[in-house]
């Protein structure tokens, strides 16, 4: 029987992740990324309502970053038996084995740290996030804050949208050049601050209303349990955890 | 005792600019009160202004008093806004959340207002998929909840297609019906007139009448707001007072 | 100076990407040029989506739409779009440098253009004020004059009526008629569309139930309710008293014996 990845407790997950990103920035071997990488793939594939296609198409966006990544890094870094070499007036470009092992082992750093984090993204509502920093003592206004935001950010991109359309119908090229790029800021920034604006003073009057400020104690609709499932996911994060101590006392 | 009193309620912008000037306003138990008046005449800010809201506004000077002798709630004039939690339960939940009240209760609460308005079925959604009415009707549910005593309405009608004009008529009778007291901010009279007790007619932030509808109705067409067909046909053809129908049943 | 051109839609469907059902299912309509037409749906019926098509701020996934005598694309008519939030164009700190935006990106002459198109609208002595602290009805006309001021031979207004009470409504149909273009305006308000369109069309679940004279469509009261929308008031009290033609307007009513 296969866990539910959205119905685990939100502070296992982040107690699953902060290892993960620790040991991610440390790590200087890419087999050890690698591992690293094969355990987060595990936990992924070990739930059920998170498909691998559909964590892998969160990560879509580094679709370009990680090639141009491989590509720079390769010829920044150096080290070992030269491959190719470019003169460029009095320097000397390179393309070395050491320099390619080096752009793998960044590239692969950033796609462990994502992926963990798209998994956390992807299965983790809002308000269940909000409950479960409360619960490991982050003020509740402040994770409150933090949900909040994330909601805005489909209806700060709606109205965006809106704003190009009205600009663009009266002749603003978004596309084109860096001048015309330029110029078209204007026309889009002005309105989308104020929008902006006026959002945040209407917000802040709609929580005023709704007794944000109330002093009083407060209770929360939302139960969190923790489930088997949850105790397995501390109990590897506390196994990544020593892993990145091991790491610390003795190299990668 | 009114459950909702302003005296000499002005408001100000930070360079001295007059918004609302020396207004009276009393809202009893169980009554009805629409605010009306033409464009930029300061109802929607009056509005604000009887639930306190605008206090935290730095760039506002408020001046004169309002007593407040119970739960005032408010629906904005974008209900969107007001909506911070994802799922319409959770959202809902958020004022009792505030308030303390326990887990259970919360529960019993949302379950038995959201009957009361036909609403159970929207619970479980996504306030992102909501309609409009639908948007209004959860920002309603969402204060009802607190059991308020008045509950003001901030322009709700605007937006909104026949449909959903329904829905939003629905929860204020049922409001009514329970003596909950109701304001109504609106420009669109077609199905309010009927439904109020007494009328406020705003002019340049100042009130410049009041009285019930039937007589304040040759002064409401005269500001532009917008009135059931019969009303103005009545007007039209030179009728006054009680001759005057103010729904379209009369 | 351009006239207006003519609109046709012709089947057009159209789904948005992140949304789980078509917008537009195969809608259809005929504007002929210089016609005032309303498209009238209940909210989400598909009336913005429609408007940002005929627009050409959107490709239809099928279907296609016509300005002029020219499929979209050759050459065509400008078609001018104002957003249902006027406020979602306003950027500038004048009306004048606002109106003049449209003229000044289509090569124009921006004097020429904004002054005339303040005259058309009637807005010449908000010239210097800034939009952002205008009042509702006066952002509204604002908003149209900046798209007018462009020239283009449609204009396309998103629900112009909203937030307009009925002074702002009167300006605004007298407006609209005056005009030598093509009007194409979405709303749900039913009153509006049957005192001043010369012809409407009635959006539900994304294509057009019906299509026509106001005066005809709109006494349609089963069409109307079906649609969601809220029927004219004229039309309303028309059939409570049980006549069998609507009045034209609340004058021929006032005339009328009836009560």
């Amino acid at each position: 029987m296969r866990f539910s990845h959205r119905d685990l407790d939100p502070r296992s997950k982040l107690a699953f992740v902060v290892p993960v990103f620790l040991l991610g920035a440390v790590a200087d071997a890419i087999v050890g990324l690698l591992a690293l990488g094969g355990v987060i793939v595990a936990v992924v594939v070990a739930g059920r309502d998170l498909s691998l296609r559909q964590w892998i198409g969160a990560l879509s966006p580094f679709k370009y970053l990680i090639p141009l990544i491989l590509a720079l890094n390769s010829v920044f870094y150096g080290g070992g038996e030269v491959l190719a070499a470019l003169p460029l007036g009095a320097v000397r470009v390179t393309v070395t084995v050491g320099g390619i092992l080096t752009s793998v082992l960044i590239a692969l750093r950033l796609l462990v740290l994502a992926s963990a984090a798209a998994w956390f993204g992807l299965t983790t509502g809002a308000t269940e996030f909000e409950r479960g920093l409360t619960l490991v003592g982050v003020p509740w206004r402040l994770a409150f804050i933090g949900s909040l935001t994330l909601r805005l950010v489909p209806e700060m991109r709606t109205r965006f949208r809106n704003i190009e359309d009205a600009q663009r119908a009266r002749g603003l090229e978004v596309s084109g050049g860096p001048v015309a790029r330029a110029r078209s800021r204007l026309p889009m920034l002005v309105p989308f601050l104020a929008s902006i604006v006026q959002y945040g003073y209407e917000l802040s009057d709609a929580l005023t209303v709704r007794d944000f400020d109330r002093e009083a104690t407060r209770t929360s609709m939302i139960e969190l349990r923790y489930s088997r499932a949850d105790y397995l996911l501390f109990s590897l994060a506390a196994v990544l955890f020593v892993v990145f101590l091991a790491v610390l006392a003795w190299g990668p | 005792m009114p459950v909702l009193e302003a005296e000499s309620l002005s408001v100000r912008t930070a360079d001295g600019t007059g918004l609302l000037e020396d207004v009276d306003l009393a809202v009893h138990e169980d009554e009805t009160v629409l605010l009306c008046g033409g464009p930029g005449t300061g109802k929607s800010l009056l509005a604000k202004a009887l639930t306190g809201v605008l206090h935290r506004r730095e760039n506002l000077t408020v001046d004169g008093s309002v007593e407040r002798d119970g739960e005032v709630g408010l629906v904005f004039q974008h209900p969107e806004v007001q909506l911070v939690r994802r799922n319409v339960r959770r959202d809902v939940a958020f004022g009792l959340e505030n308030r303390g009240v326990d887990r259970e209760a919360m529960r019993t609460r949302i379950e038995r207002h959201a009957a009361r308005l036909d609403a159970t079925g929207l619970l479980d959604r996504n306030v992102d998929e909501l309609s409009r009415g639908e948007t209004t009707l959860v920002a309603i549910l969402g204060v009802l909840v607190t059991d308020p005593d008045v509950l003001v309405l901030d322009e709700p009608l605007g937006p909104l297609d026949g449909y959903n004009v329904g829905l939003v008529l629905d929860a204020i009778d049922d409001l009514r019906s329970r003596g909950t007291s109701v304001v109504v901010a609106e420009h669109d009279l077609r199905d309010l007139l009927g439904r109020g007790d007494r009328v406020v007619l705003l002019d340049d932030g100042r009130v410049s009448d009041r009285g019930d509808p039937r007589s304040l109705a040759p002064a409401l067409r005269e500001t532009g707001v917008k009135l059931p067909f019969p009303t103005e046909l009545a007007l039209e053809r030179g009728a006054r007072g009680t001759e005057v129908p103010i729904t379209t049943d009369d | 100076m351009t006239d207006g051109a003519r609109v046709a839609a012709i089947d057009v469907r159209y789904a948005y990407p992140d949304g789980d059902r078509e917008a537009l299912a195969g809608a259809s309509l005929e504007v002929a040029a210089g016609e005032v037409h309303a498209i009238l749906g209940g909210n989400g019926a598909g009336k913005t989506t429609l408007l940002r098509l005929i627009a050409g701020l959107r490709d239809p996934d099928g279907g296609r739409i016509e300005i002029g005598e020219h499929a979209e694309g050759s050459g065509t008519p400008v078609v001018g779009y104002a957003p249902e939030n006027p406020k979602n164009g306003f950027f500038a700190e004048s009306v004048e440098k606002e109106v003049a935006f449209f003229p000044s990106n289509r090569g124009l002459d921006v004097d020429a253009r904004v002054a005339a198109a303040l005259d058309a609208i009637g807005i010449g002595h908000l010239r210097d004020r800034m939009p952002l602290s205008l009042s509702g009805g006066e952002q509204r006309m604002v908003s149209i004059a900046s798209v007018l001021a462009g020239d283009p031979a449609v204009l396309a207004l998103d629900e112009p009526t909203t937030h307009l009470h009925r002074h702002g409504e009167r300006e605004l149909g007298a407006v609209l008629t005056d005009l030598d273009r093509t009007v194409v305006l979405s709303t749900h308000d039913a009153d509006f569309a049957f005192e001043y369109a010369d012809s409407v069309s009635v959006l539900r679940e994304g294509s057009v139930a019906a299509a026509g004279d106001p005066r005809d469509v709109l006494a349609d009261l089963e069409l109307l309710a079906g649609a969601g929308i809220r029927a004219p008031g004229i039309v309303e009290w028309a059939d409570r008293r049980g006549l069998d033609r609507v009045p034209a307007s609340i004058d021929a009513a006032a005339d009328l014996e009836v009560d």
